[in-house]
């Protein structure tokens, strides 16, 4: 260091990273409930997506068979 | 070889100029860090961003001490924080942040926060110092925070709660605003990011003012990466949210209350377009607008170079013309400047930082629609003006706008006309003694003349 960083500085640099690293963690936390939240609703999405394409299957098998015949 | 008078501090080492290049030596004490810089990629990174000047290095023999010696780009348009408006300063401050953010991602940190750092290049903010990184070892605070604190924050939550002319302060207090002066200007103004930044902190630094002198304390101070990086990123968000609110000021709209008739404009513009076409220019070379307002004549000056330094004494015009420029990416550079009191030179026997006479000497210069506002509002004689304007440049573009004019109306409306000597004939005879006379035209729609002039 080629200058005086002033204790003062360093001190209360010590407290307001304190207080901005506990701003840091509510806003993960906060974005870790949403995505749980997320989570679900894309889960749900899935299995319907899932039934869809059954479904679609049964229709093409349909077709296929009628197609055979 | 001439050593740059402002590169002492630092032992890292220095910037010099040699054959018109400009050139950083490296230090041995360096070595470690340098050798970091380029092996974690930081500089190439920083460099790819437009964020950090690049350099070429110069194998020689090297002066005793040194380790490398390196061409860096120059920077055609030197100016300091106490010439940027508030954006710019924004701009300068979020730019110090990111680069102290990425260097701590590549094991490094940022050792000074400086506005000196930043110079602006192609309309945007750039670090030009390139040996202001240093090794980050974990749970080591950011030894610049309170340089950055006074370089920064503090003339930007002033300008933002207090006035927007305080980046003056700049001009007097070479290391930054002091945070007690600082808090005692802001008593009571802004919220929690003002109480933390500077009254928490002038206050801690006025109790622990005689702490730490013993290294020993400095160094039991730690702090743990995640809470530092926090620390930044709590800064950026701070002040990327900070706005000057908007102010009418005198010249902000000037173009909307001119006497200027369309034609009168177009006129004006093709003239100066002109008179330009006839000055040899290299790219390189540099043209300067006093008192450029918005800008729209200082853009002219880009078809004939690439460097335009557009100066005005309004924070609001400057602001508008760099906000307007900046994505642009041209070397027009906006600029505060009062042409009555113009940036000294300052800092260590008045060189530290040059004053404005000492960066001129450039291709060409505008005074458009300025010399009664100097000469009449400010009383200041021609043989003045004039000498003062042969110092700045090779080439003067100049508009005379007689008594007759409604503007000049205005400015005498409210005062007793003392101005006998305030004629075209005077104006001719005392911009003779240091120009020749190349060309007048006049304005049509208008009572002013434009000059074309040659300093003798």
């Amino acid at each position: 260091m080629y200058f005086d960083p002033g204790f003062g500085s360093l001190i209360i640099q010590v407290v307001v990273a304190g207080l901005a690293a506990v701003g840091a963690c509510w806003a993960i936390m906060k974005g870790k409930v949403k995505g749980l939240f997320g989570k679900k609703n894309v889960a749900e999405d899935e299995e319907a997506t899932e039934e869809e394409t059954t479904s679609e299957e049964v229709v093409n098998e349909a077709r296929d068979v009628n197609k055979e015949v | 070889m001439s050593k740059e008078y402002s590169s002492f501090r630092d032992p890292s080492g220095y910037i010099c100029e040699e054959d018109g290049k400009i050139i950083r030596y490296v230090g041995s004490c360096y070595q470690e860090q340098f050798d970091t810089l380029i092996a974690s990629k930081l500089y190439d990174k920083l460099v790819k961003k437009g964020w950090l000047v690049p350099w070429n290095e110069v194998v020689c023999e090297l002066p005793e001490g040194m380790i490398h010696k390196f061409e860096v780009k120059r920077i055609p348009i030197i100016s300091y924080p106490y010439e940027w408006c508030f954006s710019q300063l924004k701009d300068a401050a979020l730019l110090t942040l990111k680069i102290h953010k990425a260097a701590m991602e590549k094991g490094m940190i940022l050792k000074d926060a400086s506005a000196y750092n930043i110079q602006f290049y192609q309309g945007r903010p750039i670090l030009i110092d390139s040996l202001s990184f240093d090794l980050y070892k974990e749970g080591m605070p950011w030894m610049a925070y309170g340089q950055f604190c006074r370089h920064f924050l503090a003339p930007l939550f002033l300008m933002v709660y207090v006035d927007s002319s305080l980046n003056s302060f700049n001009k007097i207090y070479i290391d930054g605003i002091p945070l007690e002066l600082a808090s005692k200007l802001l008593k009571g103004k802004g919220g929690m990011a003002v109480k933390q930044h500077i009254h928490w902190h002038a206050k801690a630094t006025n109790e622990h003012r005689m702490d730490g002198r013993e290294s020993k304390k400095t160094k039991e101070i730690m702090i743990s990466k995640f809470n530092h990086l926090a620390l930044i990123d709590s800064l950026i968000r701070i002040i990327e949210k900070l706005k000057v609110k908007g102010q009418e000021t005198e010249w902000g709209d000037y173009y909307n209350h001119t006497n200027y008739t369309d034609k009168a404009a177009d006129q004006k513009a093709s003239i100066i377009e002109d008179y330009l076409e006839r000055i040899d220019f290299k790219a390189e070379d540099i043209v300067w607008d006093f008192g450029a307002n918005d800008g729209r004549y200082s853009r002219l000056g880009l078809d004939v170079c690439t460097n335009v330094g557009a100066f005005d004494i309004d924070c609001v015009a400057v602001e508008k013309n760099y906000n307007y420029m900046k994505d642009k990416k041209t070397n027009m550079l906006p600029l505060l400047l009062d042409l009555t009191q113009p940036s000294p030179g300052i800092g260590f026997g008045n060189k530290e930082r040059m004053s404005i006479t000492d960066r001129g000497n450039v291709k060409c210069l505008f005074a458009l629609a300025l010399i009664h506002h100097i000469s009449i509002s400010n009383n200041v004689p021609f043989g003045k003006v004039a000498e003062w304007l042969s110092e700045l440049t090779e080439n003067l573009i100049i508009e005379f706008v007689p008594k007759t004019d409604s503007q000049v109306q205005i400015l005498l409306a409210t005062r007793e006309d003392i101005f006998t000597g305030y004629t075209q004939e005077n104006f001719e005879k005392e911009f003779g003694r240091y120009f020749k006379l190349v060309e007048k035209k006049n304005i049509e729609d208008s009572e002013r003349t434009l000059y074309l002039m040659q300093r003798s």
